[in-house]
């Protein structure tokens, strides 16, 4: 109860605007047709019981019927204007007077109940003074009633000073009942009309949270656009110079490298190795934001035909240093081709880098277990040490050279690839591992939700 | 070589400028401009480049201070002799769309800047001979 009181005190109340009030009068009109059509039928059923006269009420009943339909169809042009209403309310409480006196057999219990529907109907109309206007035209009404039946109601032993007490009672109980019309007509009508208002005031809520929610995806999107040109000004901006450095060292190197001596020599030669492994990391880097930003639709993704295809790529290293490469039945996920057969390619590579010559063996296995498919890339190379299992999935983290050299040199690289991986699989919803030793070769497992996870 | 074909490279780089001449000095007569206003006007043959000759081919930098390969290309091929021209575009990046807008204006080629002289030479060395050589125009501008 407390926050409908509450509503009511701090909300405004409904404007009583012409429109409204038409749309109320028009309900109000056919209500009182329909109301009027029912007694009439329930007169008609009862004619014999009660021995009515039919006849001297039809056109009467008809006559009011007609005016509430009249009334109904023109409700927006006399709505508005009180006195209408008044004499609206009036006609109809004459008119329905007439038609009981006329039905005979004055009952002034009947008669009384028979006025309380003209009062609630007056507050369907409008909810102020005209419920009361109608309500003490309805006692007068039962007054003058009274009046002209006042002989025969002595007869049937209804004493004057009982009629005046009837007449006091029947004023009394309409304008009690215009009181409580009035009171409660009202507090619904504006309870329907908060709780219309409250339905309004959510969905602007909700329209304006919508709003917000688009705003906020236009806006990342424009990060996403910003980042894109951040980065493409970066690597334009770094590479540029560095690839003249390497350009110029290696002009230098070439032109020159012979008449040098060989520290000078050393030291060209360390310059372009430096500036050329700060060049692939930039392009590296690039690669993952290129490869990690692109959009891609998903679909049904054959793993056995991504291995396949990144062994084509790898063949020459393969055959260089006579890697044996066994391949296990794969299963298909549901994800993005490309960024998978990146993380594939680059699972692959890292094996074919890492094994040494004439002895590597790379297993490639699948499986299938609650949901979530797996793909494990198994070598026998030189294995890592377990201090750098997390950090070799991070940006630029490697293992340092010293601790990996196959074949007795050490394995270039910029610690990108597996950082894409990484992001990749996590982005498909799923998990890199890997399980290593020095010397005991590597395992790296993915495991992906079978069905994808976005 | 009777004479030296004549080629133009324009790159804002002025170390890439360098390597390049010297790269292609030995097989081309090498031009240089640094951005795609003197580029137009190179081929333009406008002041201070009058007496310019036309080049076998172009090498072109994507991204120059004035303007963007596509832009120098865009304005190419409004000239028909001047289109007729095969263009490199050499980038920093492969980027897929730079790739595709340089193609969309009409460059032969598109390809990441080698930042070794040898792959230097091998890139131009290889794209004259598949696509300036003849001197003639292939049909298709892949």
């Amino acid at each position: 109860m407390a926050p409908d009181t509450a509503a009511r005190t701090t909300s405004p109340l409904q404007p009583e605007t012409p429109a409204y009030l038409a749309s109320r009068a028009r309900s109000a009109t056919l209500i009182g047709a329909a109301g009027l059509g029912t007694f009439f039928a329930l007169v008609a059923v009862t004619r014999n019981t009660f021995l009515f006269d039919l006849g001297k009420v039809a056109w009467l009943f008809s006559g009011l019927i007609l005016l509430n339909l009249v009334l109904a169809a023109t409700a927006s042009r006399w709505a508005s204007w009180r006195w209408a209403i008044y004499a609206y309310e009036g006609v109809q409480v004459v008119v329905l007077s007439i038609i009981l006196h006329r039905l005979g057999g004055l009952m002034m219990g009947i008669l009384l109940i028979t006025y309380a529907f003209p009062v609630i109907h007056g507050e369907m109309l409008r909810s102020d003074s005209s419920v009361f206007a109608t309500a003490n035209l309805c006692g007068a009404c039962y007054a003058v009633m009274a009046w002209v039946e006042h002989e025969a109601l002595r007869d049937v032993g209804v004493e004057t000073q009982q009629q005046i007490a009837f007449v006091a009672i029947a004023f009394l109980t309409l304008n009690f009942l215009a009181l409580y019309a009035n009171r409660y007509g009202y507090q619904l009508r504006n309870l329907a009309w908060h709780l219309q208002a409250k339905v309004a005031e959510r969905t602007a809520e909700l329209s304006a949270v919508n709003a917000e929610l688009a705003a906020k995806a236009r806006a990342l999107e424009e990060k996403q656009d910003e980042l894109k040109s951040f980065v493409y000004t970066v690597t334009h901006d770094l590479k540029s110079p560095l690839s003249a450095i390497l350009l110029i060292a290696d002009l230098l190197l070439q032109r020159e490298g012979t008449g040098l001596a060989a520290e000078g020599r050393e030291d060209l030669e360390r310059i372009v190795r430096l500036a050329g492994g700060t060049e692939d990391m930039i392009r590296d880097l690039l690669e993952l934001f290129r490869i990690t930003s692109q959009p891609e639709a998903p679909a049904w993704v054959e793993l056995g035909a991504l291995v396949e295809r990144a062994l084509e790529t790898l063949r020459p290293q393969i055959a260089a240093k006579r890697v044996r490469v066994e391949i296990g039945p794969l299963p298909r996920v549901w994800g993005q081709a490309r960024k998978l057969g990146h993380v594939v390619s680059n699972l692959l590579g890292n094996a074919v880098k890492y094994v040494a010559a004439e002895q590597g063996e790379i297993a490639v296995l699948g499986g299938a277990e609650n949901g979530s498919v797996c793909l494990s890339v198994r070598d026998n190379g030189i294995g890592i040490p377990p201090a750098y299992h997390r950090g070799i999935f991070e940006l630029f983290g490697r293992v340092p050279g010293r601790e990996q050299e196959v074949d007795g040199r050490a394995v270039g690289g910029t610690g990108v690839g597996l950082a894409i991986v990484k992001r990749i699989v996590e982005a498909h919803r799923g998990s890199v591992a890997v399980e290593s030793a020095p010397g005991a070769g590597s395992c790296f497992t993915v495991r992906l939700p079978a069905g994808g996870g976005g | 070589m009777a004479e030296a074909v004549p080629v133009l490279v324009v790159d804002d780089n002025q170390g890439f400028l360098r390597a390049a001449r010297a790269v292609l000095e030995q097989a081309f007569a090498v031009h240089t401009v640094e951005n795609g206003a003197d580029a137009l006007a190179f081929l333009g043959r406008r002041a201070p480049f009058t007496d310019a000759p036309r080049p076998a081919f172009i090498v072109l930098d994507f991204h120059l201070p004035d303007m963007d390969a596509p832009a120098v290309l865009q304005r190419l091929g409004a000239d028909p002799e001047l289109a007729a021209i095969p263009v490199l575009v050499m980038s920093q990046a492969d980027w897929e769309e730079d790739a595709a807008a340089a193609r969309a204006a009409g460059a032969r080629q598109f390809r990441v800047k080698p930042s070794r002289v040898h792959a230097l030479r091998e890139a131009i060395v290889a794209f004259w001979k598949e696509h300036a050589r003849a001197g003639t125009r292939p049909a298709d501008r892949g």
